[in-house]
């Protein structure tokens, strides 16, 4: 029977989770992290510790692996009290990627090694799929592993990985024989070894979140292979469409609506506040309509648990990344010319001033705005959505 | 929340689509359309027997008591015969009508089919601003003597009843002041001009110039009108986004069979990315449409204030929304998405149509923009 109507159940949830961060979350942790900046690798294993005590660190796993059991909605509510509080992101590439791939694919073996202290914030990881020559088309990848005894190794260029340098592991898509639905193999790798050599490419915000990674006979044991030899691929596009309703990024978009109105509010132009202007209102106005949308398309992909119905996977990641693209880009237009200056991460995270004037909410915006380029672009780009679109929902 | 139909509501659906697959021709419709006929008469008596007239109205006035989502699953799936019967309209008015009291048995005799009630509120002036109202209506010695015009009357042309609103003390814009008057669609005095309207329905634009009516004519309070009056526009915009998804969703698969068969340098259309992606907006933006009705739908039961808010963004929704598909719908089909004849123009012109009014999306926006 159709229902639209709130379960009250969630709204205890919700008071529940929010009395939680008011306990445990640092005031330090949260001033760094409710800006635009991102969570340092520290902040994200501390909070993962914190979450870890109470046994909520994997909010998104099964409870017989160490995860909450929770519902998709109890989830959603939780990633929404975590982002409005200013809680560190966690660690997406374990929790939602490598993850959800070692319990569902790993031996008992792997899942005792690594699961429980990744859970305990133990363990931070990169992602490495992404090469020079292949970005979207996972096909064309060519960084090799050889078996040798017990060993795979590993030879090649990974590039565009996000994080490598503060990871303690990274996962690799590797290729292991010809092809792409037989030819890859998913590898889990000590990042901290020889012969893996870490350079950092300064990201369009001139800050350092993206490397290029080489690999020069790397070895990593036949035991951190996940699932088969040359079935990677596959394990990769799970992986991918594992994110479905969460690939709108419902609270990080509300978040942004908020401090985008938070800036109109707090900015002048002409002599009034620009929420007052009434084109710039509008604007704001269609972006909360987009995200009004967006958000009951996201409830509706959450509520079929059976997979019944159409895969809405593609059309959250084209339009979520779309919205927080145009939000962002609003935040920097409404700043004015502080949008102009550059602010610096550094002195934010430090707690100490900025090397530019302006307002309490202008450092991290533009970085912000920057970064979210790559939201379009990663984990598929949103012409392969377009695509798949075509492909699986109107059978093209 | 729980987005899955009950049996009844299974069935209501397959009975509305089954009803659009075997009685929709757009060829009938335009043969309808060139006789310059308001609506059928003989499918209107079929909307009264299958019950579609009676669905949202309470039981106590002759009707099945059904939901708002009920309500929006029907006239979703007529959408998408582009229907020239008024059944939105007259919904709406008789909505209205059991908010106000004092109709008498005339929500009955619209479940039964035999009244048709529709909503005379918007003006040349209004621009979908729901308080602007300058008809007037004054005291005289027979009752009331009505004054003003209104513009764009739904269904204007098929009514029996119009429930026209008028101010009876206030300024043009005030909330205060508003009062709704029953007058029959064949008042002596009543200057009605029937009007075909772009999408080949038929409307009405009314004039009052001293118009008389005796004291039962008033319904509701003297000047508090405007719950009524809410509650059904409330209940039009429903119906005619539901309506909108319909036809979008209509466009949409319409649009996706023919690519696949219409053959062009020597491949079918779908096989070109640029098509397959044009598609995917398309497809994007009914989802997010529907979506958006489903939003409206979990605050429409009741006034409030986060309804009118949600009102305001399904209005801005579909008007953007609706209008991008039907023009890529068009787009998509090349030369015979120009034809007269032909369903995916039809289907443009009605979203344009419903882009439009009320003041279209920026007053949506406007309204948006307010606190």
């Amino acid at each position: 029977m159709t229902d639209l109507s709130r379960d009250p159940a969630d709204e205890r949830f919700r008071n529940e989770v929010r009395a939680f961060l008011e306990d445990n979350l640092p005031p330090e942790m949260a001033r760094r992290n409710r800006q635009g900046y991102h969570a340092s690798r520290s902040d994200t294993r501390e909070w993962t510790r914190i979450l870890h005590a109470r046994g909520w660190s994997a909010p998104n796993w099964p409870v017989e692996h160490g995860g909450t059991g929770w519902t998709l909605a109890q989830q959603a509510i939780f990633d929404e009290e975590c982002t409005a509080a200013g809680a560190p992101l966690l660690d997406i590439f374990g929790l939602s990627m490598v993850g959800p791939l070692i319990y569902t694919y790993g031996t008992d073996d792997l899942k005792a090694r690594i699961l429980p202290p990744f859970l305990r914030g133990e363990i931070s990881w990169a992602q490495g799929f992404s090469e020079p020559n292949a970005g979207s088309d996972l096909g064309s990848l060519q960084t090799r592993a050889v078996l040798d005894g017990d060993d795979y190794v590993i030879n090649g260029r990974k590039i565009w990985t996000s994080g490598a340098h503060e990871a303690t592991m990274i996962f690799f898509l590797v290729r292991t024989g010809e092809g792409t639905r037989n030819g890859l193999t998913m590898l889990i790798v000590d990042a901290r070894q020889p012969g893996i050599a870490i350079r950092p490419i300064d990201d369009i915000r001139k800050e350092h979140s993206l490397n290029e990674v080489i690999l020069d006979d790397v070895r990593t044991p036949v035991a951190n292979r996940i699932g088969e030899e040359g079935r990677g691929w596959g394990y990769a596009k799970a992986l991918l469409e594992n994110e479905r309703a969460f690939a709108a990024e419902i609270p990080r978009n509300r978040n942004h609506l908020a401090l985008l109105r938070r800036i109109a509010r707090g900015t002048m132009r002409a002599g009034r506040p620009l929420i007052e202007d009434p084109v710039f209102a509008a604007r704001i106005a269609e972006a909360e309509v987009e995200f009004m949308a967006l958000e009951f398309l996201a409830l509706r992909a959450m509520s079929d648990t059976d997979g019944s119905g159409p895969s809405f996977g593609s059309f959250l990641k084209v339009r979520g990344s779309e919205l927080v693209q145009r939000l962002t880009q609003l935040q920097v237009e409404a700043l004015g010319d502080h949008g102009a200056y550059l602010y610096s991460e550094q002195a934010h995270m430090a707690g100490q001033p900025q090397p530019a004037p302006g307002p309490e909410f202008a450092p991290g915006v533009w970085s912000e705005a920057m970064y979210r380029r790559a939201s379009s672009i990663y984990g598929g780009a949103n012409e392969i959505q377009r695509t798949l679109i075509a492909k699986q929902y109107l059978d093209l | 929340m729980d987005f899955g139909l009950s049996e009844e509501q299974v069935l209501l659906v397959d009975g509305a689509r089954r009803y659009v697959e075997q009685t929709s021709d757009y060829e009938a419709r335009r043969k309808a359309v060139d006789s310059g006929e308001a609506y059928g008469a003989a499918r209107w008596q079929q909307f009264a027997e299958l019950g579609w007239l009676a669905l949202a109205l309470p039981e106590r006035h002759g009707g099945l008591g059904g939901s708002a989502v009920d309500y929006a699953l029907l006239v979703e799936a007529l959408g998408a015969g582009l229907m020239l019967e008024p059944l939105v309209p007259v919904a709406a008015a008789a909505m209205a009508l059991v908010t106000a009291g004092g109709a008498g048995d005339l929500p009955s005799a619209v479940a039964e089919g035999s009244a048709r009630p529709v909503l005379a509120h918007g003006e040349p002036g209004s621009g979908g601003l729901l308080t602007f109202v300058e008809s007037r209506a004054e005291r005289s010695a027979a009752g009331w003597r009505l004054t003003g015009a209104k513009s764009l009357v739904l269904g204007g042309a098929a009514a029996t009843h119009y429930l026209v609103s008028a101010r009876t003390s206030g300024d043009k814009a005030d909330d205060a002041g508003i009062s709704l008057f029953l007058v029959p669609a064949d008042h002596a005095a009543l200057g009605r001009r029937d009007v075909r309207l772009t999408d080949d329905s038929v409307g009405a634009h009314l004039a009052f110039t001293g118009l008389d009516l005796p004291d039962a004519a008033l319904l509701g309070p003297e000047s508090g009108g405007l719950p009524a009056l809410r509650e059904g526009m409330a209940w039009l915009q429903l119906g005619l986004h539901a309506e909108a998804l319909g036809a979008m969703d209509k466009a949409l698969w319409t649009t996706r069979d023919y690519v696949r068969t219409r053959r062009q340098f020597g491949t079918e259309l779908s096989t070109f990315q640029a098509v397959q992606h044009g598609l995917a907006d398309m497809a994007m933006e009914t989802e997010l449409s529907r979506s958006m009705l489903l939003r409206l739908l979990s605050v429409f039961d009741g006034d409030s204030a986060e309804r009118d808010r949600t009102l305001a963004a399904a209005k801005a929704q579909f008007g953007r929304s609706g209008f991008f598909v039907g023009a890529q719908a068009v787009q998509l089909h090349g030369g015979i998405g120009m034809a007269d004849e032909y369903l995916i123009g039809m289907i443009f012109k009605r979203l344009l149509l419903l882009r439009n009014l009320h003041g279209g999306p920026d007053m949506a926006l406007g309204q948006l923009t307010q606190d």
